[in-house]
């Protein structure tokens, strides 16, 4: 070892526990309420599915056993094959994790630069806010599918595209917040007496704004995630950014369509997952924007 | 009236005018040249593709071509498809399918909504108040797009009740239309009747006690009489309201529901476009859902106005 990690000091080791508390107070309130109960427990059943459950049974989901076409429910195929014989079961959990995945990451990357241009508007002011405010209220005239739907036509067919289009859906929500979030903190008594003191007005919006338009956030996370796998799933399923073999849940819904006379269980398998996963979702953000927005939070 | 004037000229328009920019310009931002997809890609420089780019406008500058194609869109002329059909009678044929399909799956909301809304409210904690509560949760967790696949399973796979795709125009066989209808119907108006039942739910049993309820119980009306006539009705104002606004979100769901019952509309027309690329229709569509949608919004805000003269005061107050 070259370099000796620095040591954790007392106050950065304080932080990691009052996180780490946060975090589990937080969940045994949400499993506290019915609906946060059963969230926790369909997701948890998701989460294991889609990415603990590949490590313990090794099918390959785009192996093709020969002649073993749209196959029910067996010991051998517990989800049945499909089409071109592969295991459902395998491509069902690989297609949940995938699907996660990547709604998963548009979100984080759209809500950073959303987050990022809103700040910037919002600091800036005048010309610069304006422009970026007219711009981005034409994005959001447009329904969040047909955008994503346009985005990723330009971009080409692929799972990346349609990622970037996922992304680029996020953005102009989250903006508007991290807009309005600045303008109203950067007038607070603290900006000023930070300003006072001296501190150059990127210190003032990083160490002190920012920190304080977090909440708004926290609420919109979750329910930007719903909105992102659900358009995911959605355009998928409408042929948008479909990669072969890579298979996600939309794409499976696609391919499950055309064999709903013959094959049932190709449809029920790939929606009843994609369903507990919405579901699970749903409910969460519920009660998690329930929980975190402090207006609400206060008349409970 | 001003404010209508006001919101059209500096909003709408303006909005408008950009997105139809960002649109035509987005599309022809789009890899790949249509000509030589149509014409196959051993024709470079042959008459074929030529011919195309001119039926097409691709030969002129950008700016002309975007101002024919403004200037067709007023005349009713939409340009023509991949496929050598006017785009016009495209959109003649599926937009009147989505209207149908958004009418029937909002008042499919609306109905379903309201009649299990006042029965669990009247029957507070008993059966239909517990039906109504599982219902609304499915319908608010399940997407309408997969709850869809569902009821495909259940009523025309396994119970073989009700056709699978399609539809039947309501002049030509009314029967066989409604029945095309119920499955996406119910698929897309269940986020609405769900809001509804919550809501009617609970403006219901707020309603139920008031003082004049117990005035008119007290002086002997039939207990239908006094929920139909006398609770219903202060109960439903605040359900109208969010009626717009759930109008918009049925409509934005028949983009996929169409697909998944192959429903003849918009929705199904965009899908097949973007799969073959055919960049007069993705471009109209686009348009005209993005009019729709701002249209509606605009009403919204109307009926805001005309409802709340705050916001009249405060708009006369900035003009």
């Amino acid at each position: 070892m070259a370099a000796q990690a620095p040591p954790v000091t007392f106050s950065e080791g304080y932080a990691v526990v009052r996180v780490l508390a946060t975090a589990g107070r937080e969940l045994k309130g949400i499993a506290s309420e019915p609906r946060g109960a059963v969230a926790l427990i369909l997701l948890g059943a998701i989460f294991f599915f889609a990415f603990i459950f590949p490590l313990i049974d090794p099918t390959d989901p785009n192996w093709s056993e020969r002649g073993e076409k749209l196959l029910g429910p067996s010991w051998g195929h517990p989800f049945g094959t499909d089409q071109l014989s592969r295991d459902l079961l395998a491509r069902v959990s690989v297609s949940a994790r995938r699907t996660i995945l990547t709604g998963f990451s548009a979100v984080l990357v759209g809500m950073s630069i959303g987050i990022t241009v809103g700040y910037v508007a919002g600091w800036a002011g005048q010309l610069v806010d304006t422009l970026v405010m007219r711009a981005l209220d034409v994005l959001m005239s447009f329904p969040g599918l047909v955008l994503a739907i346009v985005v990723s036509t330009i971009l080409g067919t692929g799972l990346f595209s349609l990622a970037v289009a996922i992304t680029v859906f996020n953005v102009p929500v989250t903006a508007r917040l991290a807009r309005a979030g600045v303008l109203r903190e950067r007038e607070r008594d603290y900006a000023l007496a930070a300003r006072t003191l001296g501190a150059s007005g990127r210190r003032v919006l990083f160490r002190h704004v920012a920190v304080n338009t977090f909440g708004a956030f926290a609420v919109q996370l979750p329910i930007a995630f719903v909105a992102s796998v659900l358009a995911m799933a959605a355009l998928n399923f409408l042929g948008v950014g479909i990669q072969l073999p890579n298979a996600t849940l939309g794409t499976m819904l696609r391919e499950a369509q055309q064999y709903m006379q013959p094959a049932p269980h190709f449809v029920i398998f790939t929606a009843v997952v994609l369903a507990v996963l919405m579901i699970g979702l749903n409910f969460l953000s519920d009660v998690l924007s329930e929980r975190l927005d402090p207006v609400r939070r206060r008349r409970v | 009236m001003q404010y209508i004037f006001t919101r059209l000229l500096t909003q709408l328009i303006p909005t408008l005018f950009v997105a139809s920019l960002l649109i035509f310009g987005a599309v022809r931002l789009i890899p790949g040249d249509p000509a030589v997809a149509a014409c196959g890609e051993n024709s470079v420089g042959t008459k074929c593709q030529d011919d195309l780019r001119a039926l097409w406008g691709l030969d002129q500058p950008f700016f002309d071509q975007y101002v024919s194609w403004v200037g067709g869109i007023f005349q009713g002329d939409f340009g023509i498809s991949n496929k050598g059909i006017e785009v016009w009678d495209v959109v003649a044929t599926a937009f009147p399918a989505s209207m149908e399909l958004t009418l029937f799956a909002t008042i499919i909301g609306f109905g379903l909504g309201l009649l299990l809304g006042i029965l669990a409210a009247i029957n507070r904690g008993g059966f239909w108040d517990y039906f109504g509560s599982v219902w609304a949760g499915w319908n608010i967790g399940v997407p309408s797009f997969i709850a869809g696949f569902f009821y495909l399973i259940i009523f025309a796979v396994a119970l073989d009740l009700l056709p699978s795709f399609g539809r039947v125009p309501i002049t030509e066989d009314f029967d066989q239309a409604l029945l095309h209808l119920i499955m996406p119907g119910l698929a897309l108006g269940g986020i609405v009747a769900a809001q509804i039942l919550r809501f009617t739910r609970q403006s219901m049993l707020d309603t139920l006690t008031e003082d004049y309820i117990r005035t008119a119980r007290a002086k002997g009306l039939r207990h239908s009489i006094v929920i139909l006539r006398h609770a219903l009705k202060p109960s439903l104002i605040p359900v109208v309201t969010i009626m717009a606004f759930n109008f918009a979100e049925i409509l934005g769901g028949t983009l996929i529901i169409e697909s998944v019952f192959t429903w003849p509309g918009m929705g199904r027309a965009l899908a097949t476009a973007v799969r073959d690329r055919d960049y007069a229709i993705i471009q109209i569509i686009t348009m005209l859902i993005v009019g729709i949608f701002m249209l509606v919004y605009l009403l919204i805000d109307v009926a805001y106005v005309s409802l709340d003269p705050r916001i009249r005061i405060g708009a006369r107050a900035e003009g």
